[in-house]
C-alpha cells in the first residue's frame, strides 16, 4: 500500500469516522466496544481498500463494512445490551446534564430492539438515505420502509417507558 | 411520548468523543495481517517440524518392529491432520468477508461456526482414539524390555491420566466450548431470522 492510498484512508476515516462510531455505538450501547468496533471497522476498510471498485458509493460501502463488523461481533461477545451509563461524561450544568440523560435513555431503549432493527434504526437517525441503506442491508425498500415504520414505534414506545421511570 | 424526530434531533445533539487517530488504526491494520500471517506460518511450521522431528526419531532409534512403524505414522498422520485441519479454520475465519451482503456474511458465520463445533467434538474424539491407538502400537516396542511390574505400573498411569483426561477435563472443556459455540450459532440464526420480513 502506498502513500497515496494511505492518505485516501485518512480521508475516508475523517469523513465517515463519526458516523461509523455513531452506529457502533448504538448497537453496543457501550462507549469502550464502540471504540474497538469502530478500529475494527477501519481496519477492515484498510484491509479491503484495493478491493473496492465503485460498484455502490464509497459511504455504501464502509456503511455495510461497519454493519458486518456489528454482526460479526457477536463471535467475541454475544451481544451484552450493556448500556454504561456510568461512563456519561462530566456535566456542567442541569440543561446539558438533561440532555445527556436523554441520549443516555436513548441508547438504552435503542439497545432493548433487536440487533438487526439496531443497526437500521441507527442509519436511520443519521439520516443515511432509504435507498442506501437497502443497499447496505440487502433487504428491499419497500420492506425496510416497513421495518422502519415498525422500529419507530417500538423505539418510542421504550424510550416513553425509561422517560417516565 | 416523544416522536421519532424528536429522538432524531436529540441524536444529531449528542456529543461524542474524539475519533481515535488514523495513525493508531493504520498502525493496527498493519499489525492485524501480520499477526494472521504469523498465525499461518506458525502452523505451518509446525506441521514441517513435526514431520522432520518423527523422520529423525525413527533414523535414530532401531526400532524393529512392524507395531512401532505404524504406531509412529499414526502419530504422524493424527497431528498432520489435526493441525492441517486447525490451519483450515484460521484460513476460513480469515477469509470471511465483511463487505459482502449481511445476510451472506451470517451464513458463512454459521457454517464457520458448526465446523468449530465438529472440531470441539467430533474430530477431538477422533484425535484421541487415533493418537491413543498410535501409542498402544508404539508401546508394544519400546516397553517389551521393561519388567512387568514397571510395565503395568507405566500403562496404568498412562491409562489413568488419559481416561481421566477425556473423562473429566476433556468432557468438561468440550462441553464449554460446545455451549459457546452454540450460543453463538443461535445468536447469528436468531438475526438470520430478523432479516426475513
Amino acid at each position: 500500500m502506498n502513500q497515496n492510498q494511505e492518505q485516501h484512508f485518512k480521508e475516508l476515516y475523517q469523513k465517515f469516522g463519526p458516523k461509523v462510531q455513531r452506529l457502533c455505538l448504538g448497537y453496543t450501547g457501550n462507549q469502550m466496544e464502540a471504540e474497538d468496533l469502530l478500529q475494527e471497522v477501519f481496519v477492515k476498510v484498510w484491509q479491503n481498500l484495493d478491493k473496492f471498485r465503485g460498484d455502490s458509493q464509497v459511504s455504501t460501502w464502509i456503511y455495510r463494512i461497519a454493519a458486518n463488523t456489528c454482526l460479526y461481533h457477536l463471535r467475541s461477545a454475544k451481544n451484552k445490551q450493556s448500556v454504561d451509563l456510568a461512563q456519561a461524561p462530566p456535566l456542567l450544568d442541569l440543561e446539558e446534564s438533561n440532555k445527556e440523560q436523554q441520549v443516555q435513555l436513548l441508547y438504552k431503549a435503542i439497545s432493548e430492539l433487536k440487533e438487526s432493527d439496531r443497526l437500521i434504526i441507527t442509519m436511520l437517525l443519521e439520516e443515511i438515505p432509504y435507498l442506501e441503506m437497502a443497499q447496505i442491508t440487502e433487504i428491499s425498500e419497500v420492506n425496510l420502509r416497513v421495518k422502519i415504520h415498525r422500529i419507530k414505534q417500538q423505539l418510542s414506545i421504550i424510550y416513553a417507558k425509561y422517560e417516565r421511570l | 411520548m416523544k416522536d421519532f424526530n424528536a429522538l432524531q434531533n436529540l441524536w444529531k445533539e449528542q456529543k461524542m468523543d474524539s475519533l481515535p487517530d488514523a495513525n493508531a488504526i493504520l498502525a493496527k491494520a498493519k499489525k492485524v495481517q501480520n499477526s494472521i500471517n504469523t498465525k499461518i506460518k506458525i502452523q505451518i511450521v509446525t506441521l514441517v517440524a513435526v514431520v522432520v522431528f518423527i523422520l529423525i526419531l525413527v533414523n535414530v532409534i532401531p526400532f524393529k518392529e512392524a507395531t512401532t512403524f505404524i504406531g509412529i505414522g499414526l502419530m504422524t498422520f493424527t497431528i498432520l491432520l489435526f493441525s492441517a485441519i486447525r490451519l483450515v479454520q484460521v484460513i476460513r475465519l480469515h477469509k470471511i468477508d465483511l463487505t459482502q451482503n449481511p445476510q451472506q456474511l451470517l451464513l458463512d458465520l454459521e457454517a464457520y461456526y458448526v465446523f468449530q463445533n465438529s472440531i470441539n467434538t467430533r474430530y477431538t474424539t477422533i484425535y484421541f482414539i487415533l493418537m491413543n491407538v498410535a501409542f498402544a502400537l508404539y508401546f508394544i516396542e519400546v516397553l517389551a524390555p521393561v519388567a512387568d511390574f514397571y510395565k503395568i505400573i507405566i500403562v496404568a498411569v498412562y491409562l489413568a491420566w488419559m481416561l481421566f483426561a477425556y473423562f473429566y477435563l476433556g468432557k468438561k472443556h468440550k462441553a464449554k466450548e460446545q455451549a459457546k459455540t452454540q450460543s453463538i450459532i443461535d445468536g447469528i440464526r436468531e438475526i438470520e431470522q430478523q432479516y426475513e420480513v
